[in-house]
C-alpha cells in the first residue's frame, strides 16, 4: 500500500491540471488567461508517458544486462568503466544532457531520446549491480556446490533476490524518464513541458500550473505504480 | 568411492595441499580434521570440483572427475555447509527439492521425498511451507542437511556443519548424523576443526597440518601409542590414552572371570573409559559387564587387546 | 590489458579513424556548417594523438605516466583542431566559425575517461598534480592563440563578460540553495534522531520532493509564490519576487533536502551504541557524547550527503534560468533559443566541470575526514 500516496496526490495534480481547475487557481491568483483545452492536454500527457517508456523501456532492459554482464566473470574487467559512467551521469542533470545533446542531435525528438536512454541506462545498471552483490556469497555457493549450472544460479537464486533492488531502480528511472521528457520540451519535443516552456514565455501562469501540474502528476503516477508492484512483491515472499 | 592421488593445489602463491593421497571407502564416515589452514576444506572441496587440482587426479566412484561436467557431478554429491546457504526466497519444502527438481523429477515424487527427509531429519512436517528465515539455527542446519540428502546420492559432503549452532543443539545433531550414517550407509566426507567431533562421529579419521596428510586410520589407531605425535597430541587434548579407552568398548577387557557378588554392573554399550569411571567411582576393581557372564578388571581396561 | 582502458581508447581511436563530423565550417555562428571527418580535417596528424591514447591502454604502461600521456593526447587534439580551423578559416569572411563536432567531443570524453581510470591507483596529490599541470598546459595553449580560430573560443571573447557572471551567479545560487536545505534539514535530522517516529514521515515528504519534475517544481514555484506576495505583500520590501532568485533558490534547496537529510541522520547514527553507552558509563553527559563521540564519527557520513546535495545543487540551479535567476542554465537556455550551438555549450560545459570539480573536492575531504575518524 506504499503506492496510495502517490497515487492520491497524481489524482489531486491531475484536477489541478484539467482546466476548471486551472482556471479556478488562476482566479485565486488574480490572473486571467484562458486555460490549454483538456483534450490537448491529455494528448501531451499520453505522448509523454509514451515517450518516457519507449526510451526508458529497452534501456532498462540494456541496463540490465550490463549489470548482469559486469557481475559476472567474464565481464569484470568492465565494471570500473561502468561506474565512472554512472557515477558521472548522476552529476549530470537531465536538463544538462538534453542541452548538451542538441549540437549532436539537432532540434526535435532525439536529443530527448538520448537524455532518456541515459537516464533508463545508468539507474538500473547501478540498481541491478547493487542487487546482484547485496546477495550474500554463501548463498551463491550453496547453489553452485548443490550442482546449478551458472545460468540457473542467475535466474533461480541471484536475479529473485536481487529483483526488489532493481525494481527500485526501474522507479527511479521511470520517474527520471518523466522529467527528461518534460525538459525535451525545451529542445523541441512535444511533451508535457511544452505548455510550461510556452507559458513561461508568454507569462501565462495559467499554463505555467497546468503543466507542471500534468507532469507532476504523470511522475506521481508513475511512482505509484511502481511501489505497488513492489509492495505486491514482498507480499509475495512474506 | 573417493580417492585422491598425489593432489598438489595452490592458491596464488601459497600451497594449500602438497600431494595429498587419500582412500575413502564406500560407506565409511571420513572426517578430516586440523588446525584451520591445513587444508582439509580445499581437500573436501576437490571432491566435487568447487577446487581444481594443480596436479594429481581425483576419482569418484573410479572415475576422473576432471572428465566429468562440473554441475552434473554437484547434483550426484550432497552438500552441507556451516553457513547453510538456504535460499531465503524458497520455502523449506522447496529448497529441499532444488536438485530433485533439476534432475527432473516429477512433482509427487519430490513431494513425497521432501515429506520424508522431514522425517529423517526429525524436522515439524508444518515446517515445509515456511521461509529459512522464521528456521532457528538448529532447524536450518537440519534443513540444510536434508536438501543434501535430497536426491539421495550416495556420497555427502558436509563442512563444519554444525559449527554456528549452540553446544547443545550440536549435540543433537551429530548424534542425528550418526544414526542418519547408521541407518543410510552414505559415504560421507566430514570437515571438522573439533577434534571430539571427529573421534566421535568418524569410522575414519584423517589429520591434516600444513596441507598434508599426517595420519590416517580409525580412531582408536590414531589416537594410539605408534601413531603421529601431532595427530595424538591434536585429538588427545594432553590425554591420549584417556581418549582412546573412551573409542574402545568395554567388550575389549571382558575376561572369563564371574563378577565378584554385589560388584557394579555396567551397560552393554559402556567403553572402557565408563569402566574405569565406575570403578573410580565405586572403589571396586572388578565390575560386571550387563549381558555377559564375565567380568571386566582394571589391569586389563589399562592393558586392553593384551 | 584490461578491458575498461582497452575500451576507452578503441572509442577514442573510433572517433578519429570513422567519418564522424569532427568540425564543420559555417558561414555564421548560426547556420549549421559542413562537416568534415577528423581525416579530412587533420590528414595525418590524427598518428600522433592515436599513438598516445593507444600506449596508456597497456598495463605495462605505469600509471602517472600512462594518465600524463591521455592528458597529454587531449590537448593534442584541441590544439591540432585549433590549427585546422584556422587554416580552414583563411581567406573567408569574419563572420564564418569553425565549430566542434561530435568526433572531437567523443574523443575528448574518451580520453579523459582513460585518464581518470589509469589514475585511480595514485595517490591523491600525484593526482591533483597531473591535473594541475593538464590544466596549466590548457591555459597556456589558450593564451598563445592556439584556439582562437575555433567557434567556441570565438564566442567566448565575444561574451566573456557574460559568462564570468553567468558562473558567479551560478555558484553564488547553488550556495544559497544548500544553505536552505541545510537550514530545514539539519534540525528536522536532529529531531527525527531524538525522537525516531519522526523520522519516517520526513523521510516520506523529502523522497515525494524528490518525484516531482524539475522543470515542473521550478515553474510551480513562480504562481505559488505570485499568490503568497499577493496575499503578504509585506514580503515583497525583503526583496522576494516571484521571478528570479527566489522561485530558483528554493526549487532546488527543496531536492537538496533528502540527500542532506539522509546524510545528516545517518551521520548521526552512524556512533556505535557500546561507544556511546561506554561513553554513559563513564560518566559523560550528553551534550559532551554528542560532541566527542558522535560528531567524529559522523562527519564522514554527514561530508557524503554533502557531496550529492553539492553536485546536485550545481545541476538543478541550471533550472534557474528559466525562471529569470540567471546563472549558467540562462545561457544554455538562450543559446537554445537563438540555435546557437555555442552559447549553449558555453553554458553546459562549466556546468559539467563545475559538477565534477564539487565532487572530487569533497570526495577527498571525506577520505582524509574517514582516515581521521
Amino acid at each position: 500500500m506504499r503506492g496510495l500516496p502517490p497515487l492520491l496526490l497524481a489524482a489531486a495534480l491531475a484536477l489541478l491540471a484539467a482546466p476548471f481547475g486551472a482556471r479556478l487557481l488562476a482566479q485565486a491568483l488574480g490572473a486571467d488567461a484562458e486555460p490549454f483545452p483538456a483534450d490537448r492536454l491529455a494528448g501531451l500527457a499520453l505522448t509523454h508517458a509514451g515517450l518516457a517508456l519507449a526510451g526508458v523501456l529497452p534501456a532498462a532492459l540494456l541496463g540490465m544486462g550490463l549489470g548482469i554482464a559486469v557481475t559476472r566473470r567474464a565481464g569484470r574487467g568492465l565494471r570500473p568503466a561502468a561506474d565512472a559512467f554512472a557515477a558521472a551521469a548522476q552529476a549530470v542533470p537531465p536538463v544538462v544532457v538534453v542541452a548538451l545533446a542538441v549540437p549532436a542531435f539537432g532540434f526535435g525528438l532525439w536529443p530527448t531520446a538520448f537524455a532518456l536512454l541515459l537516464y533508463g541506462l545508468m539507474p538500473v545498471l547501478r540498481a541491478t549491480v547493487a542487487g546482484l552483490e547485496s546477495v550474500p556469497p554463501d548463498i551463491r555457493a550453496a547453489a553452485v556446490a548443490i550442482g546449478l549450472p551458472p545460468s540457473r544460479v542467475l535466474s533461480e537464486v541471484e536475479w529473485p533476490l536481487a529483483w526488489p533492488v532493481v525494481l527500485d531502480g526501474l522507479r527511479i528511472a521511470l520517474v527520471l524518464g518523466v522529467a527528461t521528457a518534460a525538459v525535451g520540451a525545451l529542445a523541441g519535443a512535444t511533451t508535457l513541458g511544452t505548455p510550461i516552456v510556452l507559458g513561461l514565455q508568454n507569462q501565462n501562469q495559467v499554463l505555467v500550473v497546468q503543466g507542471a501540474a500534468a507532469t507532476a502528476a504523470l511522475a506521481f503516477a508513475a511512482e505509484g505504480l511502481l511501489l505497488m508492484a513492489t509492495g505486491r512483491r514482498a507480499g509475495d515472499a512474506a | 568411492m573417493i580417492a585422491f592421488e598425489d593432489v598438489v593445489v595452490r592458491f596464488g602463491a601459497t600451497t594449500a595441499l602438497d600431494g595429498v593421497s587419500l582412500q575413502v571407502g564406500a560407506g565409511e564416515l571420513c572426517a578430516l580434521v586440523g588446525p584451520s589452514g591445513s587444508g582439509k576444506t580445499t581437500l573436501m572441496r576437490l571432491v566435487n570440483r568447487l577446487v581444481t587440482p594443480h596436479a594429481g587426479r581425483v576419482l569418484v566412484r573410479g572415475e576422473d572427475i576432471a572428465r566429468t561436467d562440473a554441475p552434473a557431478l554437484r547434483r550426484s554429491i550432497g552438500y552441507a555447509m556451516q553457513s547453510v546457504g538456504l535460499f531465503p526466497h524458497r520455502t523449506v519444502a522447496q529448497n529441499i527439492g532444488t536438485v530433485p527438481r533439476l534432475l527432473g523429477w516429477d512433482r509427487t515424487r519430490i513431494a513425497r521425498r521432501v515429506t520424508e527427509l522431514l522425517g529423517l531429519l526429525r524436522l515439524d512436517a508444518a515446517l515445509a511451507d515456511r521461509l529459512p528465515g522464521a528456521l532457528s539455527g538448529g532447524q536450518a542446519q537440519r534443513v540444510g542437511i536434508a536438501r543434501a540428502l535430497a536426491a539421495d546420492p550416495d556420497i555427502l559432503l558436509m563442512d563444519e556443519p554444525f559449527g554456528a549452532v549452540d553446544p547443545i543443539t550440536r549435540r543433537e545433531l551429530r548424534a542425528e548424523l550418526r544414526r542418519i550414517h547408521a541407518e543410510t550407509r552414505k559415504t560421507i566426507l566430514l570437515v571438522t576443526h573439533d577434534p571430539e567431533e571427529a573421534l566421535e562421529l568418524g569410522t575414519h579419521v584423517v589429520v591434516l597440518r600444513d596441507g598434508r596428510i599426517v595420519a590416517d586410520g580409525p580412531p582408536a589407531e590414531i589416537i594410539g601409542p605408534g601413531s603421529d605425535a601431532f595427530a595424538r597430541d591434536l585429538l588427545g587434548g594432553g590425554q591420549p590414552a584417556l581418549r582412546r579407552l573412551s573409542l574402545l568398548p568395554a567388550t575389549e577387557a571382558l575376561d572369563a572371570t564371574p563378577p565378584p557378588p554385589g560388584a557394579p554392573e555396567l551397560p552393554e554399550e559402556a567403553s572402557l573409559a565408563d569402566a574405569l569411571s565406575l570403578m573410580a567411582e565405586t572403589g571396586q576393581d572388578r565390575v560386571a559387564l550387563a549381558g555377559q557372564d564375565g567380568s571386566v578388571a582394571v589391569a586389563t581396561v589399562l592393558r586392553p587387546g593384551a | 590489458m584490461k578491458a575498461a582502458p582497452a575500451l576507452a581508447a578503441c572509442v577514442a581511436a573510433a572517433a578519429l579513424l570513422l567519418p564522424l563530423p569532427w568540425l564543420s565550417v559555417a558561414p555564421n555562428r548560426l547556420l549549421p556548417g559542413e562537416p568534415l571527418s577528423a581525416l579530412a580535417a587533420l590528414g595525418w596528424l590524427v598518428a600522433p594523438p592515436c599513438l598516445l591514447l593507444g600506449l596508456p591502454a597497456l598495463d605495462r604502461v605505469p600509471p602517472t605516466v600512462a594518465a600524463a600521456l591521455a592528458l597529454a593526447a587531449a590537448l593534442l587534439l584541441l590544439v591540432l583542431t585549433g590549427g585546422a580551423a584556422a587554416e580552414r578559416l583563411q581567406g573567408l569572411p569574419p563572420a564564418a566559425r569553425a565549430g566542434l563536432g561530435i568526433g572531437l567531443w567523443l574523443a575528448l570524453v574518451a580520453a579523459l575517461v582513460l585518464a581518470a581510470i589509469r589514475m585511480q591507483p595514485l595517490a591523491l596529490a600525484t593526482r591533483a598534480l597531473l591535473v594541475a599541470a593538464a590544466l596549466a598546459a590548457l591555459l597556456a595553449a589558450a593564451s598563445s592563440g592556439a584556439f582562437d580560430a575555433l567557434s567556441l573560443a570565438v564566442e567566448y571573447r565575444n561574451r566573456a563578460d557574460a559568462v564570468q557572471a553567468a558562473l558567479l551567479r551560478h555558484v553564488a545560487l547553488a550556495t544559497a540553495a544548500l544553505l536552505l536545505a541545510l537550514l530545514v534539514a539539519a534540525p528536522l535530522a536532529w529531531a527525527g534522531f531524538r525522537h525516531p517516529r519522526l523520522a519516517g514521515p520526513v523521510g516520506a515528504v523529502f523522497a515525494g520532493v524528490q518525484v516531482v519534475p524539475g522543470l515542473a517544481l521550478f515553474a510551480l514555484l513562480i504562481p505559488l509564490l505570485a499568490a503568497l506576495l499577493h496575499a503578504v505583500p509585506a514580503l515583497r520590501d525583503l526583496g522576494l519576487a516571484a521571478i528570479g532568485p527566489a522561485p530558483a533558490v528554493i526549487a532546488t534547496a527543496a531536492y537538496l533536502t533528502l540527500p542532506l537529510w539522509r546524510g545528516l541522520s545517518a551521520g548521526l547514527a552512524a556512533a556505535d551504541p557500546a561507544a556511546v553507552a561506554a561513553a554513559h558509563a563513564i560518566g559523560m553527559g550528553e551534550a559532551r557524547i554528542t560532541r566527542e563521540v558522535r560528531l567524529p564519527l559522523a562527519l564522514p557520513v554527514f561530508a557524503a550527503g554533502l557531496r550529492v546535495a553539492l553536485v546536485q545543487a550545481i545541476g538543478l540551479v541550471t533550472l534557474g534560468g528559466l525562471v529569470g535567476a540567471g546563472g549558467l542554465g540562462a545561457l544554455v537556455f538562450e543559446g537554445l533559443a537563438q540555435f546557437a550551438t555555442d552559447l549553449m555549450l558555453l553554458g553546459a560545459i562549466p556546468i559539467v566541470l563545475l559538477a565534477l570539480l564539487a565532487d572530487g573536492l569533497v570526495r577527498s575531504a571525506e577520505t582524509r575526514l574517514a582516515v581521521a575518524a
